[in-house]
């Protein structure tokens, strides 16, 4: 049993279908991603949580409690919007006091957890200013430490960077982590960046058409993808159709050839799967290597330390992409003619429908 | 587990009152304007008005004063605020200034001074024509507010540039170009100009000429059922200009009247 | 304001010369002349008349006239035309904010906006005259809720109410008032943005604590200019309470145009003074304004 947990969440807008029996369970301390698209449901599944809708079916429980009828302003918990929800006729400190001060909290005290939360983003020499004299990294740190001054039972992040330049999303991120591993506070964490979502979570939820499309590890989620929709929407990768010709022995057929393909194994004959391809694992080698498909480099991106190279398969079998360091990258012009390997165990393998 | 729904019968119970002393006045006065006195009701007053010379001179006079005040308006505002926005900028903050002037000296304190200051010559403060003079200052604040609106949405410097650079003078940039590109903020201003004079009574009754609300005014005196449907004309008169005004305004809700 | 204006002013009287001269000083002439002179002539001469013809009597400068404005009678109107309103723009302030609140509410039925949006355009533009004969033929003595409110046994006449008093014209310039207020707060309500409730009710706010804390604060500035908006509109106001009342409540306006007209034994330095009075009284609200909106709108400054 979860510290807080959402179970069987429906909600529909109109005619609109936008969660579909959602379960969900967060450990006390855990941080968790909601990733997915815009329209996925992630943001109205935060929403449930939070207070502000209502779900048509299913239940919302924090700390063995059930809150799915408690008002927001009853459940305990901090929310930090996209952007511009600090009060603008407050100070920093004004905000960060607000939900003491309506909670009737002593002023010294409001005053001093203003100080320690100040002190934790940043912010002291600050305080004294509205919200638009702060830049809109420093808003989102205030809005952080409003959230977290009522001590909340979980935190609540709703897209809290997307509003921000990418240099300052990756500082802020990175302190919204620190933050929460100091404070251990429960935190969910809405976002489409699937970067953010890997590089801070616990766990990470991939949200697909108002249903959970897979649940787990950031490394469980980048490198064993459960279905196709989230191999494609994390991290890029090279789809190639392929059928499974020995299942014991984990041989796929591949355009006319057998490979190995070690998580074939215990798949039946003659199942029609596909063969994914992260770039990290692709080899380029030279034209006509040893068991290797034929290919041309259509496209180059470079990266800095990392280039990365379009290869367009021959006999128009699609293309793949391969990640590799730029010097060794520089060798490869554009149109050179090359192939392309990988070790054995390194495809991921899902079934094609 | 249903919960939380506010109910919004509070507040609609409150429009409903509102609305109600907004239509009352003007229902009572339809009705009234159909009354002949006892329990007879028709299109008498209506009738009589038809034939009212001094009515349809009144209106003439009203029409023609909201449209010289138009047009002087315009003449010297177009320039102005076109030249500020473009090359006197620095001098915004006194336009600003002069637009809230008519707000802070009231009409009739306007009219005091106007009198006091020019008592000739006759052609100048004899006619009609007059009027046009505190009309225009009347109109002024919102005449102002829809050029400078309109102006500062377009690019002024690269049209005249570019108007500049295929030959054009100040005159044909100014005809040509500025004013075809400000069309929805002039017909804003001139509807809203319309509704001003039509409804002016202050200068129109006390310098003594006989503006279609100084007529109705009088009539008031005389004939009760007349001047009733007059103010049913007049609102519809308002009513028209105000629709124009939101139409051509994409929703721009503009105010001004004559209290 | 007061200071607004004077910075303005100073900058009417030093600008020019050498401005005009920087700036290719002929097409500057020729573009904003006409108009500066146009204003000159006929608003701000006017009313440098005022205070001229206000302060001068048959031997040069005089107190005199200035002085006898407070006489009984012009304290009367004074008191009369300050009471009217700031009493009607309160009433407009309340009831349109309000009204502009509700219309805004999710839940009310469509075109519902749309429709207050003209009819309040409307409203706020239909006054003078017409607006008097409307409430005339409605709450007069032989209005139609008057006659109406008699048959069904309420005497609103025989219990003391007119419609030419300083009630009457309270509800009559409601009808101006509140469209007015309307217009003019509805785009500051649209500005309250849907996350400061919602992050306000996420800390625990009730209802009542968001608008102290935070609706209205942030509205302040907006109503306080909305009121003296208002405050304007209705102390200016002349052909309403001359067609409604014909002088029987003093009101400074009418007063004044009893002079001009002739109507009453008194000299024209007079109508200067009390039309100065006016202004002043004008001058001084804004002032007020800007003191208080400078306090209030601390936040909203760079």
């Amino acid at each position: 049993m979860g510290y807080l947990e959402v179970e069987g969440v429906a909600k529909s807008f109109g005619p609109v279908k936008v969660l579909s029996d959602v379960s969900l369970a967060l450990e006390e301390g855990e941080f968790v991603s909601l990733l997915g698209p815009s329209g996925c449901g992630k943001t109205t599944l935060l929403r449930i949580v939070a207070g502000f809708e209502e779900p048509d079916r299913g239940t919302v429980r924090l700390a063995g409690t059930e809150i799915t009828a408690e008002p927001p302003a009853k459940r305990q918990m901090g929310m930090v919007f996209q952007a511009y929800s600090l009060f603008p006729n407050m100070t920093a400190e004004e905000n960060i006091r607000f939900g003491l001060k309506v909670r009737r909290v002593d002023a010294n005290e409001q005053a001093e957890r203003a100080r320690e939360l100040l002190e934790l983003v940043g912010l002291t020499q600050h305080r004294g200013k509205y919200p638009h004299q702060l830049s809109g990294g420093q808003q989102q740190r205030v809005a952080l430490a409003r959230a977290l001054a009522i001590r909340p039972l979980a935190l609540l992040l709703d897209e809290p960077l997307s509003a921000l330049d990418a240099k300052v999303r990756v500082q802020l991120r990175e302190e919204i982590r620190r933050i929460q591993q100091e404070t251990k506070v429960t935190t969910i964490f809405v976002t489409h960046d699937q970067e953010e979502a890997l590089s801070i979570s616990d766990r990470v939820v991939v949200m697909h058409q108002g249903q959970l499309s897979q649940v787990g590890t950031p490394a469980a989620i980048y490198g064993e993808p459960d279905n196709i929709f989230v191999a494609r929407f994390v991290g890029a990768v090279a789809e190639l159709p392929a059928e499974v010709v020995d299942g014991r022995e984990g041989i796929v057929a591949l355009f006319g050839r057998k490979v190995r393909a070690a998580r074939a194994q215990g798949m039946a004959a003659g199942t029609r799967i596909y063969f994914l391809l992260r770039p990290e694992t692709v080899r380029v080698g030279p034209e006509g290597a040893n068991g290797g498909l034929d290919g041309t480099v259509a496209g180059r991106t470079f990266f800095g330390a990392l280039t990365s190279l379009r290869i367009e398969l021959a006999d128009g079998h699609g293309s793949v992409t391969a990640a590799m360091p730029s010097d060794k990258a520089s060798e490869l012009a554009q149109g050179t003619r090359v192939s392309v390997s990988w070790a054995d165990d390194a495809p991921r393998i899902l079934r094609r429908e | 587990m249903r919960k939380r729904r506010r109910s919004e019968t509070g507040p609609k119970i409150g429009l409903l009152l509102i609305g109600l002393y907004f239509l009352v006045p003007l229902v009572s006065t339809g009705a009234f304007s159909f009354w002949e006195g006892g329990n007879r009701y028709g299109l008498r007053a209506y009738i009589a008005l038809v034939h009212e010379q001094q009515l349809w001179q009144s209106l003439g006079l009203s029409l023609r004063l909201a449209i010289e005040t138009i047009l002087v308006g315009l003449v010297i505002l177009v320039p102005a605020v076109f030249w500020m926005n473009l090359r006197v900028q620095r001098l915004r903050a006194l336009f600003d200034f002069v637009s809230v002037l008519p707000f802070v000296v009231p009409p009739i304190a306007l009219v005091a001074g106007l009198t006091a200051l020019y008592r000739g010559p006759s052609w100048f403060v004899g006619t009609a024509n007059y009027l046009v003079v505190p009309y225009v200052i009347l109109a002024l604040p919102y005449t102002y507010r829809a050029l400078e609106v309109g102006m500062r949405a377009l690019d002024l410097r690269t049209l005249t540039e570019a108007a500049q650079s295929v030959g054009a003078g100040w005159l044909s940039i100014m005809f040509r170009v500025i004013v075809p590109n400000l069309s929805t903020a002039l017909i804003g201003a001139a509807l809203l100009t319309i509704a001003i004079v039509m409804g002016e009574f202050t200068f129109a009754n006390i310098l003594l000429f006989n503006t279609f609300a100084v007529y109705i005014n009088y009539i008031g005196q005389t004939a009760a059922t007349e001047a009733a449907a007059l103010t049913l004309l007049s609102f519809l008169i308002t009513w028209l200009a105000m629709l124009g005004v939101l139409l051509t305004g994409r929703g721009q809700v503009q105010i001004g009247g004559a209290r | 304001m007061s200071q607004a204006a004077a910075a303005a002013g100073t900058r009417t009287g030093t600008r020019p010369a050498g401005f005009f001269a920087r700036s290719g000083g002929a097409l500057t002439l020729i573009f904003v002349g006409p108009f500066l002179l146009y204003v000159s002539a006929f608003l701000i001469l006017p009313t440098l008349m005022l205070l001229a013809t206000a302060f001068s009597g048959a031997h040069g400068f005089t107190w005199r006239y200035v002085g006898e404005l407070d006489q009984a009678q012009t304290l009367i109107a004074f008191r009369n035309s300050i009471e009217l309103s700031a009493t009607s723009a309160l009433v407009g302030l309340v009831i349109g904010a309000l009204a502009a609140y509700f219309v805004m509410r999710p839940g009310m039925p469509r075109g519902l906006r749309s429709l207050v949006t003209t009819f309040s355009a409307v409203a706020a533009n239909f006054a003078g005259v017409p607006l008097a004969f409307a409430f005339i033929a409605t709450l007069g003595s032989l209005g139609v809720i008057t006659v109406w409110l008699k048959s069904i046994g309420i005497d609103l006449y025989g219990a003391g109410f007119r419609l030419y008093s300083i009630l009457g014209l309270v509800i009559v310039y409601a009808y101006f008032q509140v469209p007015l207020m309307i217009i003019v707060i509805t785009p500051a309500l649209e500005a309250l943005r849907k996350q400061w409730r919602e992050a306000a009710e996420n800390l625990g706010a009730s209802s009542i604590d968001y608008w102290r804390y935070v609706g209205l604060p942030i509205l302040l500035p907006s109503l306080l200019s909305a009121y003296i908006l208002l405050f304007g509109n209705a102390f200016s106001a002349y052909a309403t309470p001359y067609a409604i009342s014909s002088g029987i409540v003093a009101l400074v306006p009418v007063e004044i145009s009893n002079v001009l007209s002739g109507n009453v034994m008194l000299s024209p330095q007079t109508g200067a003074a009390l039309a100065f009075g006016m202004i002043l009284v004008m001058v001084a609200v804004m002032g007020l304004y800007a003191l208080i909106a400078r306090q209030v709108g601390r936040w909203a400054r760079p």
